[in-house]
Parts: structure tokens; C-alpha cells; sequence
């Protein structure tokens, strides 16, 4: 138990008053109903719905005071709304309580009821299923099969339901017939590119220049081999300029049953000086996947080759490749090459067509020129190949040869031990197929169908009917670390140590985590934790107006959630402090995002760790692009918002629901002063109800309001609607406790003193994400115990995650 | 292999257990000429001399224009709105509603789609929410015996309006192609090749089943959601597979290759009309030719509903919700209502096109158009936009604007924005519940309940 500061302690919990209390670790546990709540309702409630009388058919005295319960919850929300809004006591009542009094008793029954819904929501049963999410999904197949299902094309699986940003919490996990039918659709096009009827052999396509441009006929082009220029000509991409002419995909046969490719690109790219790199994008149009980006930047005589792997479904699909940064128009007026042939830059254009260089020959615009694109495929490696064999057998009438495969599969795929009864139903199922004449392929393919949809492959299965334990075995150990750190399947070395049985024993687990951290599948973490915590998902929800912000693109927003998970894996990799996401002097940016945060000097594709200086105005999580975007909406920031989620992201608090019945806030009248959106709140703060709890959510994010809907930093907010000049920003406020800043600087200094508040938080997110269930109260010694050995490292995080898988809470179920 | 007798055999099994009582009703199509009919059906073609009851809802995101929607004058001489007035060739098949809402539904921001067939209350914070059985859903279960499909879940952008018995939800299709082909689609290989299909796929669900069930025995009976859920999800699919293979000797539907081609047509989103009305053209297609009778459809996401390039609105319908007052937003928000119902416009138009004995496809369904909310900038649920149709031969009558805000409110006051506002945020008429609308056409459309979510009264307004 670690001991914290007393003066720090009492300041927030004046700050955070009794919202969610669980997890403050220095604060007492909340006062009980009998002295917070039964006072106020005798005195207040009780007369007119009591015993002597039931106003609207409603009793409180009646009501349970275990307020989280299920039979009662209900009626407590009601209690809450009618009291949030002011509905009760009724105005003409005497004596009615103030609206400090009322939000007390308010923010008591909300903290009983979130605690109340936690627990239900992770009630333990004896055997518990948490069902994989699409992402681990198509990442398990992978693994097993070496075939990367599109579950988020058109037609793939469906969207996972999400719960404060998590969307592997197993009991929000539903499953209806349309998930079951997706996961057979999902499973026979994953088998059939897996063991085709008729496999492809791989080959290698390239298209040239005059394959890709279009425009020469072909007597041009016969005329161009002639004078031997054929493979001098390039094809010249604008900004914003798609290969239009000849398919930039491989075509034929090659793609009938799917699979990977490797496509490579001779290219070169040109950025004008001061200005931004062309941006290649190559785009799969009927899955609706991009592919590959990059910046690229090559001279136009020394092209540079790019090379990337891709999966592709069955079936011919088409390709967008294009030069995807704004500019000029890139009509035939303007410049493109159109139906001549293309050689070079430097070649006199047109004279009405304008100019693509200066008078030294340095390009004006961001050029893309393409000499060919290249495809090989479709890729079997050996060792995809040597997997896929082990669960086929060759033999036709070999009883043995089919269950030791099928047996292989099953535990392959249920990621444990299986009993020779469980894999009987489905050997059984390949020989009622060979008996109705079935090839032995399609039989065995028919069997691996019904084990891809059992239930023991969709679900992470933990517990025993048999005997009730509360702790994990080396199976279920596996799983949960291979899911927390790769969100995939565990691979041979973890499961072989499962079956010694030595992964309950402390020093080979944490071998197993440094090694699993070293992995590049490990990168998953960095991406899938960081997104759910901090509820990435809602980056892009309201996408901006492109009249207010011309300037916010799908590479911006990529670009975006880029930086979080980069700086995430920053502070894991280099093993930095917790203190760093609340404030840094540091942070991660690709070109493009450097651009947004006005930095020079970032030329080189990738995220790269660059030094902030005061003028930068930003450091630690709260001041990058994708958390200032997420908390906006498509039009304007929203300062509640970002209270809301600095509350629940950095302080673990869920604030209790806003009063239904608020009367809105007016929109700017046109002929008024225009008015910052903090101006108007102001104005609803007036109102008692709503200002109790405001006061507390409010500074939290108007300390941001420097920062625009896209993140970007400024001084004076734009109205779109009213008379005279926009208004400057005010980032300044007091917090509860008297502690005043003057903006989001001093702001994130004073969090700094909350690192302990934090630390909680983490460690509750991140056993949340990694267990696959909400916290109780039940939790609250293992998580109080992790928190104090985090404090005891300096909050240094690679520690932290070692901290948590070596705890009992992890090993538990 | 199981062969075709012994899985129905399994299947009336399974509805004994799951206390369904009765076995599968059989196949039955208008469309059907007499000697196709197999020889079984001849004992259910009485219920098919009553006439085909069908439901449509359709859903539209983030509210309207209220400021322009608003209908002023009950009754039957009531003028029609400016971004209504396409709807004026069917003044006499549809009865615009104003004043109705979901108590639970007040104060909601991007959850109220969700709650707009079901009236259930929703947590703040999405999520763990369980929701409950929506209203199409309950009507599909009495109509399901009649059609190929059950009911159909479609969207345009944005998820579903369909939940199931256990609240959840039903995904919705979105692609043309994706429907089309689920409707009308044709195994390659003809029968055969379709048979054996749904047998492999019969003999997958019986293992994956099997190994349920026995797991299921093993964990004693508290709390097995999760496993139930699975369990329940597999049973609907075997239900689904079983109804293919008693349709399979019913041919389906021919649809001339024009109308395929058209109909299978990739459309991007920017041609929003051409999106609309294709959705449109194969919701009637599939009620007209009885693949189902219940359909929802949820005609744009929440948070991002279709720009409209073609009437030159760029934003989404959620962007311009969030007018902040600015008139030029207003307008392009009322443009696009105008848009949506001008679509919704053509849909009933279709439906008139098509004749069943001496009424019209419209006559003989009902269809829901609205929305969850009223004023979206400041998430207003109250005072509904809502336009009830056709389903005369299920006794609506329509000809009327019906006004559950002017008895108490005298008249509206259009002049100040704000006061309009207000009675789109809060309720005049508390009685005036949605459910009670949703009650009423479950009922006309044979579903025995006296009581849906919150209702508390049928319309019997709305019935001649």
C-alpha cells in the first residue's frame, strides 16, 4: 500500500468530488446511504412518495439501498434525472434543498450505479467467453491459415459494439445469426484460398509507363519502339493526378484465388522547395482498402523502387494509385502530359500549359513520375505452405492421417489441449463427407468449417466446468498474453512452455514478455491499447467540414492516430515515465504532421521523435491532433467533451450523465456579437443544475481551447455567425480547489502533480483491455498493489506493463 | 450425408424444444403459379387467401429543419410544408404526425436511432447497453411463415433499426449488389449444387451445435449468456439454412436482366439520388414480389449521412444539423429534408405503381418515415418528425394532419426560432408516445400484444 501525499489527496478529491470512487486509492470509501442519501430523502421525498402517499405511482422509501443493484437501478435513475433537472422537490415545495445539495446526492447514486453496472458487467461465471474481436480475428486466421481475411471489407464481419472506447470487453461482445453467417461466409473463402481446387502458380506482371498512362495509340506506340523510346517514357502524376489509362492491377489469373502479392514501384517523387512531398497512395477500390502510402522523394533521374506486401481477396479488383497531396488543377490545360508521351520535366511544355519548374529546373508542384508498377504473386512462402500441409492429409482412406490432422487443427485453433471426444465431432463430419463421395480436401475443408465456427474458436474460453478455479492454467496464461501484446493467437514457443506447464513460474513468464515485446507483432499493442484507452475511434466520427478546415485530409487524420501510437511506443520501448503522456518536451511526428504543428524540417517519411520548444505550444497526450480532434466534432471543439474525456482518459471518472431536458444552447444569433463557444457556456452555468457539475468538467477542457476542432494551435476563435471580430480565446480557469491557470501549459503542469491519479487510471485501463472485463471493487486490492510497485519504478511503463502480467490480477480470472 | 427428410426432421425437432409449437410453415407465393405448389402447401393455402399485410420503416438521420418542416394547421385541410410538398400526389395515403416521442429517447444525441423501433432507455454511455426487441421484429415473427426472408435489415449509410428478441442488433446490408444478390441471387449449379451447399452447411451448424449443447450440460444452469447467445445465433442460422432448403424447390423470383443490371449497380456515395432510389427500387421489388414483408431502413448514418453533391450540398447530414443558427445552413439542411423526402416521395410512388387484386402494393403496406430527433444542432427528441403510410387495407386511414402540440399549444409561433425549438426539445403532450403509434401498426399487422415498450393507448386515430 503506497502512501501519498495528503495535501495532493485532498485536492483532488475536492476537484473530482465522489464521482467514481472505486479506485482512489487514498480516499475513504464513500459515506454510507444511511447518512448521504436517507436524510435527503426523508426529508425532501419521502412525504409526498411514501407510505402516507405516492405521488406519481413512485416510492422512495421502499426503494433498495444497494442503488446499483438490478432490481432497483431503474428507479434510482429516475430519482436521478428528477433531481438533475430540477423536477424535484417541485418548485412550490418549501424548503427545497440548493442544487449543491441535490448534486451530491446525485453524483453519490450515479457512483453507486456505475459501480453497480461495473460488477455486473464483470460478473466471473464458471466458464467465461470473451469472443475475438474482427481485428484479433483476422489476425488469428493469419497465423493459423497464412491467409489475411478482409473482416473489415464490404461484406466481411461485422462491427465489434464498443464500451468507453474498449471493444474486447466479452460481455458487450454480442453474436447474432448474421455474425454466425458471417463467420461461415468468412471461414469457406478462407479455407478455399488456403487449399485451392486448383492452385496458382506465382508470376510476376509489370506494367511500363505505356501500359500505365494511357493516351498513345498503338501507332504511337509502335513508332515509340521504333525510335527506341518505349522505356524511356514516364508517367507524370500531379497532385492530385490518378493513373487513369491501362489497369494499374496485375489482371488475369493471378488473383483468382487470392492471396499476397508484392508490388513493387519504380518511381521518383519531387517536392518543391518549401513545400510539401508528393504522397503515394495506392488505393483497392471494391474493398475499400488503402493499400500502401508513402512520401516519396527521389530525383527525377535517380527514381527510387518502393516495395510492399499486400492480401487480396479472390477475384479482380481495381486500383486507385495516385499522387494524393492538393494542388493546382491537373487538367490537360493546366500541365499534364496527356496524350503526348512523357520523358521528362525539363522538357518544354505546351506553351499554354503552365510551368512545371523554375527557370533552374526545380519543380514547382509535388511530383510523382512512374516507370512501372510490378507484381509478383500470388506468395506462398515454405513456411505458410509447411503449416497449411500439417492439417491435410494426403492419404485417401488413412483413418489415422485424418485425425492426427484434424487433431492438429483443433488444437491449433482452440489454442489448447483438446480431449479425443471433442475432436471426434469433427472427424466425423469429413468422413460423413467422404461417404457421400466427397474428395478427400473438401471433406477434411468441411470439418475445418464447423471447427472455425465453434465456439471454442471465436471465443477465448477461460474457467473449468468441472472444477471452479479462480486462477488461469498455462493455456489460458498463453492466451491472454498473446492477445494483450499481439492481439493474435499464442505462437509455438508459448505454447510449448504451456504444455510443460512453466508458464506459472514467474521468471520464464517474464522471459516470455520481453521476448513477446522484442517481436514486431508487439507493435499491435502499441496500436491497439492507445486506440481503445483513449477512445481513438471517434478520430474521423464527425468528420470536419472541408469549408472550415480545407486543410483536413484522410492522410492528416492517418497522420493523426499515427502520432498516438508512436509516442505510446516511445514511452513503452524507451521505458519513460507515465509523466510523459501528461506532459513532454517531446513528440512524434511524420512530414505530414509536422506540417499541421507548423515544424520545419521533417523531409523523411515515418513518425520520428522531434524536441518541443515553448513556441510548439504542445506536449504529452492532450495537446496531440487526434485527441483535440476526437473531443470536436465535424465544425467546432467542444470544451465539455474534452473535460468529459480528460475526466475519464487521464482521471478513470465517468461523470454522471448530463439531465435529459437540458434546454439547448442557442446558436449564435447572426446579428449579435460573435460569441466564443466558452462565452455561451458561461451563460448556461448560470443555471444551478447544470453548473454543479460543470464547474468540475468545464476547465479541464477549456484549458485546450488554443487549440481548434483539427488541433491546431490559435489565439482567436473563428464564429462563423454574428457582428464584429472573432473573439479571442480565453484558455484560463480555476479548478475547483482554487488552483488557477492561465492556459493549457500551466495547465498540464498542474496534472503533473496528479501523476498518482493517473497511474491508477493506466493500470486500470490497461487491465480492462488485457482481461477483457470492467473493474471492481473486488479488483481494488491487485490493482492498489500494482500501482504502488509502478510509483516504487518511477512510473516507468515497460516496467509497469512487466509489474501487471507478473501479478496476481493478471494470472487470475 | 444428411439428405433433405432427415434434416426437417431435426429442424421440427429443434422448434419442439425451443417451444415454437408449431413446425415450419410452408412456402407460399402470390407470384406462384397453382401447380408449383408443392403438395404440403395445399393445407396452409387458406391462410394465404388473406391478403399480404406489409411494414416498411424507414429512418432519417439527425432530425430535420424544424423550423421549415413544421405543418401548422390539423386536420384535412392542412397545407403541406415546403420540404414536404412532394408528398402532395399522396396526400391521401399518408398522415403526417407531429407531437410525438420516446420518453426514453429525450436528451439523446447519436443513440436515438437505436431506440426508434424498441423505446427502450438507453445508458448515456452506449456500449453495454442490452436493447430490446424492435417493433419490425416482432412483426416479423408473424409474417416470417409467409416468405422467403424473415425481414429485411437495409441501410443506405449507418447501421440497423432491427433488433432481435435477445436486444441484438441485426446488421444492416448496405450494398446493392450485397441485396440484390441476397435476395435473388442463384446458386451456380442450379438445385443440386444449392442442396448439397446447405447440407454441408446443415451438418456444420448439428457439430457446432452438438459441441454447445454438451458444453452447455456441463456448466450448470446460471449464467451462460454468452453460450446462449452463441447458441441462439446458430439456431437462427440453421432456422435461415432449414428455410432455404424448404425454398429451394421454389424458384425464385425471375428479374429481367435490365432490372438486374441496373439494380446490381455499384453506386458511389456522391450519387446520393441514384443510391436512394435504387435502395428504394429493390425494397419494392422484394415486397412485390412477397421475398418478405417487413423491412427497415435506416436511410443515413447518425454521424455521417451522405453529402448530397447533385443539390449542391457538401456536408453531411450531421455537419449541417449542427447549424449554430448560420440561415445558409438552415437552408442546406432544409434543401436536403426536401431531398429525403422527394426520395421517400418516389418510394410511395412505386409502391402505388404495382397492383395486388384491385389495391395497390401501397394499400396493403404500411410504412413508418422519421426520425429520433427533431432539433439535432442542440439534440431536441421531441415533436418527431413523422409521416405515417399507405396500409388502407389494414385500416389506416389517412387524409390528415395529426397534432398532438396544438391542442395545448393553440398555435405554433414560427417567428422566434427559440420557441420552436422548445417544442421540439421537450414534450407538450406527455401522453403522446411514440410506442403508441408502433403498437398500433404491430397490431394491424396481427401481432397479438395490447402493450409495446412505454405505450399506453392504440391511435385509433389513425384507423378509419
Amino acid at each position: 500500500m503506497m502512501i501519498r501525499p495528503l495535501a495532493q489527496a485532498t485536492a483532488w478529491t475536492l476537484l473530482l468530488g465522489m464521482w467514481f470512487p472505486t479506485f482512489a486509492i487514498a480516499e475513504p470509501t464513500h459515506r454510507p446511504f444511511s447518512e448521504e442519501i436517507g436524510p435527503f430523502m426523508q426529508k425532501n421525498c419521502v412525504h409526498c412518495h411514501g407510505p402516507d402517499s405516492q405521488e406519481g405511482d413512485f416510492r422512495v422509501d421502499t426503494l433498495s439501498e444497494d442503488v446499483g443493484a438490478a432490481g432497483s437501478v431503474n428507479r434510482w435513475l429516475e430519482v436521478i434525472e428528477k433531481i438533475n433537472n430540477g423536477e424535484m422537490p417541485p418548485e412550490d415545495e418549501p424548503n427545497r434543498p440548493t442544487a449543491e445539495q441535490g448534486a451530491v446526492v446525485v453524483e453519490w447514486l450515479a457512483a453507486r450505479i456505475e459501480e453497480g453496472r461495473a460488477a455486473r458487467m464483470a460478473k466471473r461465471q464458471p466458464v467465461s467467453f470473451h469472443r475475438l474481436t474482427r481485428v484479433e480475428y483476422a489476425n488469428t486466421v493469419e497465423d493459423l491459415l497464412g491467409v489475411r481475411y478482409g473482416v473489415a471489407d464490404p461484406g466481411g464481419l461485422n462491427e465489434d459494439a464498443e464500451y468507453h472506447g474498449f471493444d474486447r470487453i466479452g460481455s458487450v461482445l454480442s453474436l447474432s445469426a448474421s455474425h454466425v453467417e458471417k463467420y461461415y461466409s468468412a471461414a469457406e473463402a478462407i479455407l478455399d484460398e488456403a487449399y485451392p481446387d486448383k492452385p496458382i502458380e506465382t508470376s510476376i506482371v509489370r506494367k511500363t509507363a505505356l501500359d500505365l498512362r494511357g493516351g498513345p495509340s498503338t501507332q504511337q506506340r509502335k513508332e515509340l519502339e521504333e525510335q527506341g523510346l518505349a522505356d524511356k517514357v514516364r508517367v507524370d502524376m500531379w497532385p492530385g493526378h490518378q493513373l487513369q489509362g491501362g489497369r494499374p492491377g496485375p489482371g488475369g489469373d493471378m488473383m483468382k484465388n487470392g492471396g499476397y502479392f508484392k508490388v513493387r514501384l519504380q518511381v521518383s517523387g519531387m517536392k518543391p522547395p518549401g513545400g510539401r512531398a508528393p504522397h503515394l497512395t495506392f488505393y483497392a477500390e471494391k474493398i475499400d482498402r488503402l493499400l500502401f502510402e508513402q512520401d516519396i522523394l527521389a530525383p527525377e533521374d535517380k527514381p527510387t523502387i518502393v516495395e510492399f506486401s499486400c492480401h487480396l481477396p479472390p477475384g479482380t479488383t481495381t486500383f486507385d494509385v495516385t499522387n494524393d497531396v492538393p494542388g493546382p488543377s491537373n487538367l490537360p490545360r493546366s500541365g499534364r502530359s496527356g496524350a503526348i508521351p512523357f520523358f521528362s520535366l525539363k522538357q518544354g511544355r505546351i506553351p499554354w500549359q503552365i510551368k512545371l519548374t523554375d527557370e533552374e529546373g526545380v519543380p514547382l508542384y509535388p511530383f510523382l513520375i512512374v516507370d512501372w508498377i510490378e507484381w509478383e504473386g500470388p506468395i506462398i512462402t515454405d513456411q505458410v505452405q509447411a503449416k497449411r500441409a500439417r492439417y491435410m492429409p494426403t492419404e485417401e482412406g488413412n483413418a489415422d492421417q485424418l485425425r492426427q490432422c484434424l487433431t492438429r487443427f483443433c488444437e491449433d485453433a482452440f489454442r489448447r489441449p483438446v480431449s479425443d471426444a471433442e475432436t471426434q465431432r469433427y472427424i466425423a463430419i469429413a468422413s460423413q463427407e467422404l461417404e457421400a463421395g466427397a474428395k478427400l480436401q473438401d471433406a477434411v475443408k468441411t470439418a475445418m468449417l464447423a471447427v472455425m465456427c465453434s465456439k471454442d474458436f471465436l471465443f477465448l474460453v477461460e474457467g473449468d466446468s468441472q472444477k471452479p478455479t479462480d486462477n488461469l492454467n498455462d493455456f489460458e496464461i498463453a492466451n491472454r498474453l498473446s492477445y494483450m501484446l499481439w492481439s493474435t493467437m499464442p505462437d509455438e514457443e508459448l505454447m510449448t512452455l504451456a504444455h510443460e506447464g512453466k508458464l506459472q513460474d514467474q521468471a520464464i513468464l517474464k522471459q516470455q514478455l520481453d521476448r513477446m515485446l522484442a517481436d514486431p507483432r508487439a507493435a499491435k499493442f502499441s496500436v491497439e491499447f492507445p486506440r481503445q484507452w483513449l477512445q481513438m475511434h471517434k478520430l474521423g466520427m464527425f468528420p470536419p467540414d472541408q469549408k472550415l478546415y480545407p486543410e483536413y485530409d484522410p492522410h492528416l487524420e492517418r497522420s493523426m492516430k499515427g502520432e498516438t501510437s508512436a509516442f505510446f511506443q516511445e514511452v513503452l520501448d524507451q521505458n519513460l515515465s507515465l509523466r510523459e503522456f501528461l506532459d513532454s518536451d517531446w513528440t512524434m511526428v511524420n512530414p505530414r504532421l509536422a506540417m499541421h504543428y507548423e515544424m520545419d524540417g521533417i523531409e523523411q517519411d515515418g513518425f520520428q521523435r522531434v524536441a518541443l520548444d515553448e513556441e510548439d505550444h504542445r506536449g504529452g497526450l492532450l495537446t496531440q491532433a487526434a485527441i483535440l480532434s476526437l473531443t470536436s466534432d465535424g465544425t467546432r471543439h467542444r470544451p465539455v467533451h474534452r473535460g468529459v474525456w480528460v475526466m475519464e482518459s487521464i482521471f478513470g471518472k465517468s461523470p454522471p450523465p448530463p439531465p435529459a431536458n437540458v434546454d439547448p444552447i442557442e446558436p449564435n444569433p447572426v446579428d449579435s456579437p460573435k460569441a466564443t463557444i466558452r462565452m455561451k457556456l458561461e451563460a448556461h452555468k448560470h443555471d444551478p443544475n447544470c453548473a454543479a457539475c460543470h464547474r468540475k468538467i468545464d476547465p479541464l477542457g477549456l484549458a485546450f481551447d488554443n487549440f481548434n476542432a483539427i488541433g491546431q494551435w490559435r489565439t482567436e476563435e473563428i464564429v462563423q455567425a454574428g457582428t464584429g471580430a472573432n473573439p479571442k480565446v480565453d484558455p484560463s480557469g480555476v479548478l475547483p480547489d482554487g488552483r488557477a491557470f492561465a492556459g493549457p501549459k500551466e495547465f498540464r503542469q498542474l496534472l503533473l502533480a496528479n501523476v498518482d491519479d493517473f497511474n491508477q487510471t493506466f493500470i486500470k485501463k490497461l487491465a480492462t483491455y488485457s482481461l477483457r472485463r470492467t473493474m471492481t471493487i473486488d479488483d481494488r486490492d491487485d490493482l492498489e498493489a500494482i500501482a504502488a510497485q509502478s510509483r516504487a519504478d518511477e512510473y516507468r511503463m515497460r516496467d509497469l506493463v512487466e509489474t501487471f502480467v507478473l501479478s496476481d490480477l493478471f494470472q487470475k480470472r | 450425408m444428411a439428405n433433405f427428410n432427415s434434416r426437417r426432421w431435426k429442424i421440427n425437432r429443434r422448434h419442439v424444444l425451443r417451444g415454437m409449437g408449431a413446425s415450419m410453415a410452408l412456402p407460399l407465393l402470390q407470384c406462384m403459379a397453382p401447380d408449383q405448389l408443392m403438395a404440403e402447401e395445399k393445407s396452409a393455402a387458406k391462410e394465404g387467401q388473406t391478403k399480404p399485410k406489409r411494414a416498411v420503416f424507414i429512418y432519417v438521420p439527425n432530425g430535420v429543419n424544424t423550423l421549415t418542416w413544421q405543418i401548422q394547421k390539423a386536420g384535412a385541410d392542412y397545407e403541406l410544408s415546403g420540404p414536404m410538398k412532394s408528398l402532395e400526389e399522396h396526400r391521401q395515403q399518408i398522415t403526417p404526425i407531429s407531437g410525438l416521442y420516446h420518453p426514453n429517447g429525450i436528451g439523446q444525441a447519436h443513440e436515438c436511432d437505436k431506440i426508434w423501433l424498441t423505446s427502450a432507455k438507453i445508458s448515456q454511455e452506449g456500449g453495454a447497453f442490452r436493447n430490446t426487441i424492435s417493433a419490425d421484429q416482432m412483426m416479423a415473427e408473424v409474417t416470417s411463415r409467409h416468405t422467403r426472408f424473415p425481414s429485411l435489415e437495409l441501410a443506405v449509410t449507418g447501421g440497423t433499426l432491427g433488433w432481435s428478441r435477445d436486444g441484438i442488433p441485426l446488421p444492416a446490408e448496405r450494398r446493392p449488389r450485397a441485396i440484390f444478390d441476397r435476395l435473388f441471387g442463384v446458386e451456380k449449379g442450379g438445385v443440386e449444387v444449392a442442396k448439397r451447399k446447405l447440407n454441408r452447411r446443415g451438418s456444420v451448424l448439428d457439430a457446432i451445435l452438438e459441441d454447445a449443447n454438451s458444453f452447455r450440460g456441463q456448466i450448470g444452469t446460471e449464467d451462460r449468456n454468452k453460450l446462449d447467445e452463441y447458441l441462439h445465433a446458430v439456431r437462427d442460422v440453421e432456422l435461415r439454412t432449414q428455410r432455404s432448403y424448404d425454398w429451394l424447390e421454389v424458384p425464385k423470383p425471375e428479374v429481367a436482366e435490365a432490372t438486374k443490371a441496373k439494380l446490381t449497380r455499384d453506386i458511389p456515395n456522391t450519387e446520393a439520388g441514384d443510391l436512394y432510389r435504387t435502395i428504394y427500387d429493390l425494397m419494392v421489388l422484394a415486397l412485390r414480389t412477397d421475398m418478405t414483408r417487413v423491412i427497415t431502413c435506416m436511410s443515413g448514418s447518425e454521424s455521417n449521412g451522405l453529402a448530397i453533391p447533385e443539390i449542391g450540398v457538401a456536408q453531411s447530414r450531421h455537419e449541417l444539423s449542427h447549424h449554430n443558427g448560420d440561415p445558409e445552413q438552415l437552408r442546406r439542411l432544409t434543401e436536403t429534408d426536401t431531398f429525403l423526402v422527394q426520395q421517400f416521395s418516389y418510394f410511395l410512388e412505386r409502391l402505388k405503381s404495382y397492383q395486388e387484386d384491385n389495391e395497390t402494393l401501397l394499400d396493403r403496406t404500411m410504412v413508418l418515415f422519421g426520425s429520433g430527433m427533431a432539433y439535432g444542432h442542440s439534440h431536441g427528441n421531441a415533436n418527431l418528425p413523422m409521416v405515417l403510410a399507405g396500409g388502407a387495407s389494414m385500416g389506416f386511414k389517412h387524409g390528415t394532419h395529426v397534432d398532438f402540440n396544438l391542442p395545448s399549444l393553440g398555435q405554433y409561433n414560427m417567428e422566434e426560432a427559440q420557441k420552436h425549438y422548445h417544442v421540439c426539445s421537450r414534450p407538450v403532450d406527455s401522453d403522446a408516445h411514440l410506442s403508441n403509434l408502433l403498437l398500433t401498426m404491430m397490431q394491424r399487422m396481427d401481432v397479438k400484444v395490447d402493450q409495446f415498450g412505454d405505450s399506453h393507448r392504440t391511435m385509433t386515430e389513425l384507423l378509419g
